[in-house]
């Protein structure tokens, strides 16, 4: 069994009375105390041109990372990072299959691709995963990659059971 | 203009055979600028006694013809299970679509585009929803840190 922890820090002045997230989880397995005990290891992707793809694939043969279905009540994360400077600059982050096409949508109507939200130069998220087949997968699509003016660096780990 | 910064450290001394340890702090800007966000919906405590499924914030909601005001723009929205029991867990959607579960005690810290899509008759749109796995009662957290949050006009009556 391994200890993992994640460490979350949020300062803002935003309001007169301030805002602060000050929090760490363990990450256990579900429904228990045993710690999570598999990872994909620190992953970093160039991506050299604007399609729209898998980024993390969930319960698809040749997976890295094993098939956790919401009724296997896993206890998966994830953490993404976009490694740019530019805040100009964005990866869309979507939730489902990729293969459903390589065209922006922000929902295509059946439920196979949706936008969570986009991640600007510098920016990172850590989520729980699903994990589910085809509509589990996490999709990203860079706004800014090619070969000639650079790709789209996106580093990403994901704890599993 | 207001200043909020995230900070994330994952570490574990035996998940592998050398230590893992991995940062990263950014400050939270509006939509491909510098500019910071400047507004938030304020930090949420509610004790949930329902298994169903509820919207955290605005439903966003189709007219049939216009994308919403906020769509597209940033809003980063933190989530925490502050329950202490570890069988119990939230289960977290976006357009109906299973994120993931969120066991006692576990959080997430995650960008949300407030998407929504006049196209689609199935109305679809991007909120984000949470459903406790107990009906007993389970403490939930959540904020949204954002360029704006579309308030619903009262009465509003949702065709």
């Amino acid at each position: 069994m391994a200890t993992i922890t994640a460490q979350l820090t949020v300062n803002s002045d935003i309001t007169d009375y301030g805002l602060a997230i000050n929090n760490t989880m363990t990450m256990s397995k579900a429904g228990s105390t045993t710690g999570l005990e598999r990872t994909s290891g620190v992953q970093r992707v160039h991506l050299e041109n604007l399609n729209h793809v898998d980024l993390i694939r969930g319960g698809l043969a040749g997976s890295a990372v094993a098939d956790m279905t919401v009724t296997g009540d896993t206890a998966g994360k994830v953490y993404i990072k976009y490694l740019e400077d530019d805040t100009s600059k964005f990866i869309r982050i979507g939730l489902g299959n990729a293969a459903d096409g390589t065209t922006q949508t922000v929902n295509n109507g059946d439920q196979t691709f949706f936008e969570m939200g986009k991640l600007y130069g510098n920016e990172w998220m850590i989520i729980p995963w699903n994990g589910a087949s085809n509509v589990g997968d996490i999709t990203v699509q860079p706004s800014s990659a090619s070969v000639t003016d650079g790709a789209a660096i996106v580093e990403y780990i994901v704890f599993y059971e | 203009m207001a200043t909020t910064t995230a900070a994330i450290t994952l570490t574990s001394a035996d998940l592998l055979t050398d230590a893992l340890s991995l940062s990263a702090t950014n400050t939270l800007y509006k939509a491909g600028t510098t500019i910071g966000l400047d507004q938030t919906t304020g930090m949420a405590r509610a004790y949930l006694t329902s298994t169903s499924a509820i919207d955290l914030f605005p439903a966003i909601i189709e007219d049939g013809t216009n994308l919403r005001t906020f769509n597209g723009t940033s809003s980063w929205v933190y989530i925490c299970n502050k329950s202490e029991d570890e069988t119990e867990y939230i289960t977290v959607k976006i357009c109906e679509q299973v994120i993931g579960k969120l066991y006692a005690g576990d959080f997430l810290w995650m960008p949300w585009s407030q998407p929504a899509d006049v196209t689609n008759a199935a109305n679809h749109h991007g909120d984000i929803t949470i459903a406790p796995s107990v009906a007993t009662g389970m403490w939930v957290d959540w904020t949204c840190i954002n360029e704006g949050t579309e308030y619903h006009t009262e009465n509003l009556v949702i065709a």
